[in-house]
């Protein structure tokens, strides 16, 4: 991992809990970026976004940007 | 987010998604849609500020001055404008691509590249709302969802 990727993936795991903190698993396999592209959208509900305590837009966010700072940005662009 | 927007009929700031999609193009050597990408990041951070638009708060300001070399007036000019056009439709101007649509082109100062001259990228959230609006403004919405189609094409200027 690349110091911004850790950064990130650090915040991910302080932020994330319950369903989502299931989901950074998926970070690393090769499918991970399709199946978080379905997966999100499910547990965090579109209303569930405007939440700001939660930070949910924060942490979907972050998911993103481990994929574009490992270089996957074709993979990145649907999850944003 | 934009299930949101649906669902609640009220504008969700989509500047941060838009912003980091641009920066996606702009990695994969796409320079024209990154800077269509930022312009929409720009509309989001204008309407967010409510015609007080605050530059140092933009990432779409500032990648568009630093990166796409968009002056800063210019800017300023299209963001008061983009916030004029929003509080006239407010429905409409939830789709930050219906207001994009209606400022001038002398932000696209990037020509396509091969990787993207054959990507056709279309919001079909906003073609839809378009095409219901079909029966109630045919001749406008017809005229809105055409522009929709032929900015699509590489070297297309529809107006």
């Amino acid at each position: 991992m690349t110091p911004e990727q850790n950064i990130i993936f650090d915040e991910l795991e302080q932020k994330a809990q319950g369903k989502v903190a299931a989901l950074l698993g998926h970070l690393t396999r090769m499918e991970g970026a399709a199946e978080l592209a379905t997966a999100l959208p499910k547990i965090i509900g579109p209303t569930a976004l405007l939440d700001t305590k939660k930070n949910l837009q924060r942490i979907w966010e972050l998911f993103g940007l481990y994929l574009l700072n490992q270089g996957r940005v074709h993979e990145a662009i649907p999850l944003f | 987010m934009l299930d949101c927007q649906e669902q609640t009929h009220r504008h969700v700031p989509k500047g941060m998604s838009l912003f980091w999609i641009s920066r996606c193009h702009a990695i994969a050597q796409r320079p024209a849609l990154a800077t269509r990408y930022m312009m929409l990041a720009l509309c989001e951070d204008a309407i967010r500020d409510n015609g007080q638009f605050r530059a140092p708060m933009s990432g779409g300001y500032q990648q568009l001055l630093w990166s796409f070399g968009v002056s800063h007036k210019e800017l300023i000019k299209y963001a008061d404008h983009i916030w004029k056009i929003y509080k006239k439709n407010r429905g409409m101007g939830l789709f930050p691509e219906w207001i994009l649509q209606q400022l001038d082109d002398a932000w696209m100062l990037e020509p396509r590249s091969p990787a993207e001259s054959s990507l056709y990228i279309v919001n079909i959230r906003y073609v839809r709302v378009l095409k219901t609006a079909l029966k109630s403004q045919p001749g406008r919405s017809m005229e809105w969802l055409a522009i929709t189609y032929l900015l699509l094409f590489p070297a297309a200027e529809p107006r």
